[in-house]
């Protein structure tokens, strides 16, 4: 039992760094050789964790060359174009001006009832309805409707909008204080405790969350069952 | 070579490097032992019973001295085949069982000499 413990432990150690290298892309978004690289990683680390006749090293060696090999391929991808057309494709159009291309949707093996279904699913019920649909390299179809279709913005209006979006920086996470980032915003200590004071609170650790976005605007939410 | 592209090229290269070592250091152990086996054959042959045992059970010490190291690359079943062999082989040759004793030394250099084979890069393996 321990021999499946300390190898599940240090299995799942080795794959969650591996996966961690492979970069922050989700499951849903991965490329076909990414998501087969996955399944062969968890289905590699599975068999070792629960037959002992075979040695660990069994499972953490193909384990580590395809991680490996997947960062390789990666690095290549980022410094030849070429290479990454070959490694990883270049999306087609499928539909140009309203138009379908027969001969993009055959290369593709992509049959009009996939396509009709990915523009019912997107809200589109015909195909002239659209300027460009493109079949990305992850298998996902993005469709741009024509301008004419498509909602307008506040900028075509002429509306006035108010304040842009600001990105609120975290400095209170549930009581501890994250300096690095009160630092980041060109703010001290001081200026933390006048803000405590205004909303009430004697210590950060009172806070369960306190965000300043680039306005200044603070957002102070107070712990639960504090004083 | 970018930086980005020598930390994978490294790991490949020390998998690789790890792969070929072992497979060198697993043929150079079991040659050895192989090598003592025969000479206990070469005893039994002789009637040397008792030098017979020692060179089986010399064999048998470095063996046992590379244990970890076996179960770390090879798989634990051939591994453990071995060492009943080895056990069974000294059980012959402590009650000097001439016939018994070469078949199961014969058996035992075949065994090692299949745990070096597991780990060598030919293509039979590869493929």
């Amino acid at each position: 039992m321990m021999t499946a413990f300390a190898r599940t432990v240090i299995l799942y150690f080795l794959i969650m760094t591996g996966l961690r290298l492979m970069g922050k892309r989700q499951i849903g978004e991965l490329e076909p050789g990414e998501l087969v690289l996955t399944m062969m990683i968890s289905d590699l680390a599975t068999v070792p964790m629960q037959d002992f006749g075979i040695p660990l090293l069994a499972g953490v060696i193909p384990i580590l060359t395809l991680l490996a090999l997947s960062m390789l391929l990666s690095q290549l991808s980022l410094t030849s174009l070429r290479f990454r057309a070959l490694a990883c494709g270049t999306p087609s159009i499928l539909i140009r001006e309203g138009v379908l291309q027969q001969e993009a949707m055959r290369k593709n093996r992509y049959t009009l009832d996939e396509l009709l279904e990915e523009l019912r699913g997107q809200g589109i019920t015909g195909v002239e309805e659209v300027k460009y649909a493109v079949l990305e390299n992850s298998g996902h179809l993005s469709v741009l409707p024509w301008a004419k279709s498509q909602p307008p913005t506040a900028e075509q209006l002429g509306v006035k909008t108010g304040e842009d979006v600001t990105l609120p920086v975290v400095l209170v996470n549930d009581g501890r204080l994250l300096r690095r980032n009160l630092e980041a915003r060109g703010l001290d200590e001081v200026w933390l405790r006048e803000v405590l004071r205004k909303e009430g609170l004697s210590s950060h650790r009172e806070a369960f969350l306190l965000t300043v976005d680039e306005t200044g605007r603070v957002v102070c939410v107070r712990k639960e069952g504090e004083p | 070579m970018k930086k980005g592209l020598l930390i994978p090229a490294a790991l490949l290269g020390a998998i690789l490097a790890f792969c070929l070592w072992n497979g060198a250091a697993m043929s150079a152990h079991t040659a050895r032992w192989r090598a003592q086996l025969e000479e206990a054959d070469r005893l039994v042959l002789l009637e040397d019973w008792q030098g017979a045992a020692a060179a089986i059970r010399a064999a048998y010490a470095g063996w046992t001295e590379r244990q970890t190291y076996l179960h770390c690359v090879t798989g634990h079943d051939a591994v453990d085949d071995a060492e009943a062999m080895y056990h069974r082989a000294l059980a012959f040759a402590e009650r000097e069982e001439d016939s018994e004793l070469r078949a199961e030394l014969a058996d035992l250099r075949d065994q090692l000499r299949l745990l070096a084979e597991m780990e060598e890069f030919s293509l039979r393996n590869v493929l």
